[in-house]
């Protein structure tokens, strides 16, 4: 494979929804390219579409205009080459662990021996193996997360799209979960494109922000991060880290004031 | 010794009514002849089972109402997924559903007499179509509510349309399914009783009208307390099967 093709390359992305007679532009025009192996964020004041943009980009609801591209080849509904990971867990409730991370291997075809291994794998590689045999219902938040993340990674999807998966868990098990969510990252080797609305979150994970504007969105900027891996927590001290967070906080703010009341 | 206990207290309407029973019995504030005391009730069921008589009309009873209640599940439950996920699909059924549940479906029963006779064909026919109603419903209305993160999960995961369709939507609606069944078994105990007593040459219903024409309450009044257990052990089958397949509940 070329190295010059994007791992996602999204060319005048735009949405357009009709509500009744109304039309509402919730994606003006976007265009993004995310280098293979690459950690990207997106961030943007709450109902700009950002989430809108990566359930496109997952296929999950349909575009109005553009393309998407995965590796060089046109999506436009979702498959096992973007791994989507939710707010919410979407682990089927009914199947414990270990079932639950096997689900798509199994409807894929991949053979019982195969499918064991890759599941134990992945399971040690988020230090739940021993959960296993438990239903999502007995597990916390943050452990359901981690297993939702073993259960994308073992179907090898060539993306991971994630959908502010840390947004319900406390600010404790979130930091946890980002240092975790680095060292896997770091070990898998995937492209990610990572949607969140906290600031530190995106510049403590990410190789690149990409800013988004209020509703219609369009990007607003694209800031690179290069703090060294792996990045400690101590890195939101840095002079560095604040200033960074500083700018991004400027830049949502403009777009709140802009924007007006209703977007809270 | 305090469980036992629990359960008098959970239980104790029940013994309340027995023991007013037996009161009024007693004082024969009744002539005996329509006023039997339980106690001779009990004697008398013991009786119907061991001369054979339950075990010549349970089984007709019961085939009756499992033919009904399956052929209704097998269809209602892929039907009311379908519901779910076909609007062009909703729009035909759903008017048949919302405007034919609240009328008395008994009323068909003549019809489907004339057309099938009086034998287990009309019956069962009547108890499929009763059963339907909530199985259809109670089906279509849960999976409407099934999150659809789970079908975005199974799509994104490379599952196929009819791999979501049994694997994630039919397991996650299972709960409302099963509210749907636990009315629907009642419905068919009772549909197959009830048309027994109508026509019939075998079957519980028949028993308890052929015991009402001896005149004799205490046979009657047994009888009714067979079928009374019958649809009470349904109904715990139901829920061992409940709790086997809605274990995550």
């Amino acid at each position: 494979m070329s190295t010059q093709t994007p791992a996602i390359d999204i060319e005048k992305l735009r949405k357009v929804y009709t509500r009744g007679k109304e039309e509402v532009t919730a994606i003006q025009e976007i265009s993004l390219q995310i280098p293979e192996g690459k950690f990207v964020s997106i961030v943007g004041p709450s109902g700009c579409g950002k989430s809108t943009f990566l359930h496109i980009v997952g296929g999950f609801i349909p575009k109005s205009t553009g393309t998407v591209r995965i590796r060089g080849k046109e999506v436009d509904k979702p498959g096992p080459d973007r791994g989507m990971m939710f707010q919410e867990s979407a682990l089927f409730p009914w199947k414990n662990v270990y079932d639950n991370v096997a689900w798509g291997l199994e409807v894929q075809g991949v053979e019982k021996a195969k499918r064991d291994e890759i599941v134990e794998h992945y399971l040690k590689l988020v230090h739940l193996w021993d959960f296993r045999n438990n239903l999502p219902s007995e597990l916390s938040g943050g452990m359901k997360q981690r297993i939702s993340l073993a259960r994308v990674l073992a179907f090898n999807p060539d993306v991971l799209l994630m959908d502010e998966p840390f947004g319900a868990l406390d600010a404790q098990t979130r930091e946890k979960m980002q240092v975790e969510l680095q060292r896997i990252w770091q070990e898998s080797n995937k492209s990610v494109m990572f949607v969140t609305h906290d600031i530190d979150e995106a510049v403590f994970l990410s190789d690149i922000v990409v800013v988004f504007s209020g509703r219609p969105a369009v990007i607003k900027e694209i800031i690179e991060i290069d703090f060294a891996r792996p990045r400690q927590l101590d890195v939101h001290k840095t002079q560095e880290f604040m200033d960074i967070r500083n700018h991004i906080w400027d830049l949502l703010h403009q777009e709140h004031s802009k924007s007006g009341e209703d977007e809270f | 010794m305090k469980k036992g206990w629990n359960i008098i207290v959970q239980y104790q309407s029940l013994i309340w009514i027995v023991v007013a029973w037996e009161i009024i019995a007693f004082m024969q504030v009744m002539p005996e002849r329509l006023f039997p005391s339980l106690g001779k009730v009990v004697v008398v069921a013991i009786d119907l089972i061991s001369s054979g008589m339950l075990m010549e009309n349970l089984p007709t009873t019961l085939f009756r109402v499992f033919a009904g209640f399956a052929l209704a599940a097998v269809v209602g439950v892929p039907l009311g997924l379908l519901m779910s996920r076909s609007a062009k699909l909703n729009d035909v059924m759903q008017p048949m559903f919302s405007l034919g549940y609240p009328i008395p479906r008994v009323a068909l029963y003549p019809i489907l007499v004339f057309i099938l006779g009086l034998g287990s064909a009309s019956k069962v026919s009547l108890i499929f179509i009763e059963c339907l109603f909530p199985i259809v419903l109670n089906t279509y209305y849960g999976a409407t509510r099934v999150g659809k993160i789970y079908l975005w999960a199974g799509q994104n995961m490379g599952a196929s349309s009819s791999q979501i369709f049994w694997r994630i939507l039919l397991p996650a609606t299972m709960p409302t399914i099963f509210t749907g069944l636990k009315i629907a078994l009642p419905l068919a105990f009772i549909i197959a009783v009830l048309t027994e007593m109508i026509g019939s040459t075998v079957g519980m219903g028949y028993l308890l009208s052929y015991m009402s024409a001896s005149l004799m309450q205490e046979k009657v009044l047994a009888c009714v307390l067979l079928i009374t257990l019958v649809g009470y052990l349904l109904n715990l089958l139901l829920q061992v099967i409940q709790r086997k397949y809605v274990f995550w509940q």
